[in-house]
């Protein structure tokens, strides 16, 4: 990543760690229970929970991976980025109400409290929690580096030292605020990029001559870089559509924010102003991948070291400082908001839901034991970051696939779907973790990949949505397998 | 096995999961496309519930299943990688279509989950028995300000 060198973008960053700051003491303040510390205390209005959701889900990935895919294979992450649209307003549809109304009439404080008191037993919640953890180990570890990465590019300082400075920031205000912090942080993250992308497109577009030059000079290129596929091809993209668009129902860090709602009618808007809100996002990741493989092809650009290095190189050569400052914290702020997200839902596997599925009741002193393993993971991760480079990558690779897997059946179909039973959300969650697993290390060494550029992660969603309905179906609820009857009146609102 | 009716959406899902794996195995694209909308689709149609039987809701979902299986059919017809270049909006035929219509009007689920919210999500009167009977008894422990 180059050096900035800029005191504006230096003191919009710096402004923006000390905002960080201020909310983490402010919500600390706000922070007595368990409940305040994972789920806000059930306080949030509509406004924070649609931009808290749709920013947990815009993580640091679309602001650098995502322009550095557009910038390497034309136009195929778009269906990516684009598939978001309906995908927020999917999570509301099928989740939104349904977490809410349980919320309301029991402490549910995460997703496997959730799972837990729709299907019984130990087993869902315990898988449903180790999923939970896995994922977010791997998400954890790309955040932190993504942090490492963007203040050392911004202060100019070594690894160890910005990632000591980011970590620090972070770890007070996640320890200290839970998830009241992280959530006003999505805020303001939200806020903030939503003005941002529309500035970032037009200086994008006319940098690179207006969307008339971007696409002659592109189409002379490689045809299929400005083509609709991009250049991995009609399947990827389509199968990429679906695994973000129903996917986005199964990210625990983005529909955990609906425990966190005060009122179950306050959902009404948010499914639009989320799904919008995304798409005006999507301006950057589209905009600045197809402006610097324009430039670059056309030798205004020298090439770049990786694609990754699209977003950072254009702000820091394209956009007024100004400009580069805001989007720098608030890349920051995207990173920083998603890590602190994962820190608090692998503090509630650790705390709460693993100990209730092994011995019936969550560790004594929960708010206690939850900033400490908060505090844990933190560091766990940074060590991960550091000296378990690969293993971060697969994880990281594998997260969201792994996600949509084990939670789209289980959690956004179980909860509209009476006849769902224990055994099909434990078998569609194990199926999802090993279809998921197996298929991304065999294509990472090159033994075997999915014909025709057939996306794992949407492979492992379709195979364990379909073995959960199928053992549903086929095999029916045991004898003694019974839901809640607030659970059965909350299907039924 | 029986195939009420609270079953049928969800089993069609479960066939449309089987078919896309299928497909996808297959690399047939543009039948995966169609099916793609045909999974999300169904998905609505589940988390409307049973409101879907309202001629209204399920009309609607109906038309944005209809539209946007064109739309990714019609990115195929236009999509000539190896012909001449025609823009429409600056962009090629199929990319126009991609970015002036199938990523906007994705938000159309959004806008039938705002207009049906009174009448399908949440209506009054199925909230107000939820909550007398399941919801008043836990609110008092919650208020009592110690750690849980």
């Amino acid at each position: 990543m180059p050096f900035a060198d800029s005191p504006l973008i230096l003191a919009c960053v710096v402004i923006y760690l000390g905002a960080c700051f201020g909310i983490g003491i402010w919500a600390m303040g706000r922070t007595h229970t368990i409940a305040d510390f994972f789920v806000a205390g059930r306080t949030l209005g509509p406004l924070v929970v649609a931009v808290a959701t749709m920013s947990s889900i815009m993580s640091g990935f679309g602001f650098v991976g995502g322009p550095g895919l557009v910038f390497e294979s034309g136009s195929s992450s778009l269906w990516m980025t684009f598939a978001a649209t309906i995908g927020m307003p999917l999570s509301w549809i099928l989740v939104g109400k349904r977490l809410c109304l349980l919320a309301e009439a029991r402490e549910v404080l995460s997703l496997p409290d959730a799972v837990a008191l729709r299907y019984g037993g130990r087993a869902p919640r315990l898988l449903m929690a180790l999923a939970i953890l896995l994922g977010v180990l791997g998400y954890l570890g790309t955040q932190v580096m993504a942090i490492g990465i963007v203040l050392q590019a911004v202060l100019g300082v070594d690894l160890p030292l910005a990632l000591a400075i980011g970590l620090g920031v972070l770890a007070f205000y996640s320890i200290a605020g839970g998830i009241m912090a992280g959530v006003y942080t999505d805020l303001f993250q939200g806020v903030l990029m939503i003005g941002a992308s529309v500035a970032v497109f037009f200086y994008a577009v006319s940098a690179a001559g207006g969307m008339t030059e971007i696409s002659r000079t592109l189409w002379q290129t490689d045809p299929e870089l400005i083509g609709p596929w991009g250049t991995r091809g009609s399947m990827t993209a389509l199968s990429w559509y679906l695994l973000f668009g129903l996917g986005g129902v199964g990210q625990p860090h983005a529909i955990t924010k609906f425990l966190m709602l005060r009122d179950v009618r306050q959902l009404r808007w948010g499914a639009l102003a989320a799904g919008a809100g995304y798409a005006v996002l999507s301006l950057l990741w589209m905009s600045i991948g197809l402006a610097m493989r324009t430039l670059v092809e056309r030798g205004v650009q020298p090439p770049l070291e990786s694609p990754d290095l699209a977003a950072p190189v254009f702000l820091l050569a394209y956009t007024p400082e100004l400009l580069a400052g805001v989007v720098f914290a608030g890349l920051l702020a995207a990173v920083m908001s998603t890590a602190d997200s994962f820190l608090n839902l692998g503090a509630a596997a650790i705390v709460r839901d693993i100990p209730i599925a092994i011995t019936g009741r969550p560790l004594k002193r929960e708010l206690l034991g939850s900033r400490i393993a908060t505090g844990a993971l933190l560091l766990a991760s940074a060590l991960f970051a550091v000296y378990m480079k690969s293993l971060i990558a697969l994880l990281g690779t594998f997260g969201w696939g792994t996600f949509a897997a084990a939670i789209v059946p289980s959690v956004a179909i179980g909860l509209n779907w009476k006849r769902a039973t224990a055994a099909a959300c434990t078998v569609s969650i194990a199926a999802g973790l090993v279809v998921n697993f197996v298929f991304e290390l065999l294509a990472r060494h090159g033994i075997y990949a999915l014909p025709g550029g057939f996306n794992v992660g949407c492979f492992a969603l379709l195979t364990s949505l379909a073995l959960f309905v199928g053992v549903s179906l086929v095999f029916g609820k045991p004898e003694g397998e019974t839901t809640p009857p607030e659970v059965t009146a909350a299907m039924e609102v | 096995m029986s195939l009420d009716q609270a079953n049928r959406t969800p089993a069609a899902i479960g066939l449309a999961a089987v078919a896309g794996v299928a497909l996808g195995w297959s690399h047939l694209p543009l039948a995966f496309g169609v099916l793609t909308w045909a999974v999300l689709c169904l998905a609505i149609a589940i988390g409307f519930g049973d409101a879907v039987r309202r001629s209204r809701v399920a009309f609607s979902i109906t038309g944005i299943f209809l539209l946007f299986s064109g739309l990714v059919a019609a990115v195929f017809w236009y999509d000539a990688p190896a012909g001449e270049l025609r823009l429409w909006l600056g962009l090629p035929a199929a990319t126009a279509i991609l970015v002036y219509a199938i990523w906007p009007l994705g938000v159309l689920a959004g806008v039938l989950y705002v207009v049906e919210f009174e009448r399908s999500i949440l209506p009054a009167d199925r909230l107000r028995r939820f909550r007398e009977r399941y919801v008043l008894d836990n609110e008092a422990p919650a208020k009592d300000g110690r750690e849980r």
